[in-house]
């Protein structure tokens, strides 16, 4: 599991790659809550090249979420692909986060 | 490998850390990949075994040393099926309560849904705590 994280106009854009089941998460969790939480900034997430996730991927991301909420931030989620997408329709996770298409549309949401 | 010669039933016994998942993921998804499964039946069989496993490492035992989990696969006709045996405390996923669903993120659990995705996934689960005091979980998928 690989993460990248870069900052552009005070947006933290973080590209993941892999599966998102334990071991994956395990790997990425670390880095990917110290780099967006601890400065509060609004996040996008790319998960175009994520084929998997299961719920230790789910609670990373909810968990961060939170967070990010706490500091007047948030996060918003694109492109999944279609196990990613049956999950989080399956526990309606857009009810209780953004998931956009695309990179604009979510860097939108995020700057909104 | 054949679909003759592939064995259609395999077992492994895995210790209950994060490198055992690891090790019996990998085993998981070489034994699959000898058959012609689609990615559809491969995903519900990974997303059940990560679950189960990890709620067996994180939840069935409180006393800090690491215990054997037995994980076996059995292909048939029509299923894939996934079975657990544990020597962890008594605990039937059947009768776990479903996650709240709140509307929003300040009133979400962060964790408690791996059983409801497991649920979903499966045609159908088993569950029995033996007279040895261990349990006996099993998860069985349709083949797409």
């Amino acid at each position: 599991m690989d993460i990248e994280i870069t900052t552009v106009e005070s947006i933290a854009r973080v590209r993941l790659k892999g599966r998102l089941d334990t071991p994956g998460v395990d790997q990425v969790e670390g880095k990917f809550t110290s780099s967006v939480v601890t400065g509060g900034k609004n996040t996008v997430v790319d998960l175009s090249q994520v084929s998997f996730i299961a719920s230790m991927g789910l609670r990373m991301f909810i968990g961060i979420a939170k967070a990010l909420k706490r500091q007047n931030a948030r996060m918003v989620l694109f492109a999944p692909q279609s196990q990613v997408n049956e999950v989080f329709n399956t526990v309606l996770l857009h009810q209780i986060l953004p998931i956009v298409a695309d990179e604009a549309e979510a860097v939108r949401f995020a700057a909104g | 490998m054949s679909l003759e010669k592939a064995a259609t039933r395999v077992t492994l016994r895995i210790p209950s850390s994060l490198a055992g998942l690891k090790q019996g993921s990998e085993e998981r998804s070489r034994w699959l990949s000898q058959w012609n499964l689609g990615e559809e039946t491969g995903n519900r069989a990974h997303l059940v075994f990560d679950e189960i496993v990890t709620n067996i490492i994180r939840y069935a035992f409180g006393d800090g040393h690491e215990h054997g989990i037995e994980v076996a696969f059995h292909l048939a006709d029509d299923s894939l099926t996934l079975s657990f045996d544990d020597d962890g405390r008594p605990f039937d996923p059947r009768t776990a309560p479903e996650p709240v669903n709140t509307g929003s993120l300040a009133k979400a659990a962060i964790g408690g849904r791996g059983l409801l995705l497991v649920r979903k996934a499966a045609k159908r689960l088993n569950y029995e705590r033996s007279i040895a005091g261990r349990n006996r979980l099993s998860v069985e998928l349709a083949r797409s």
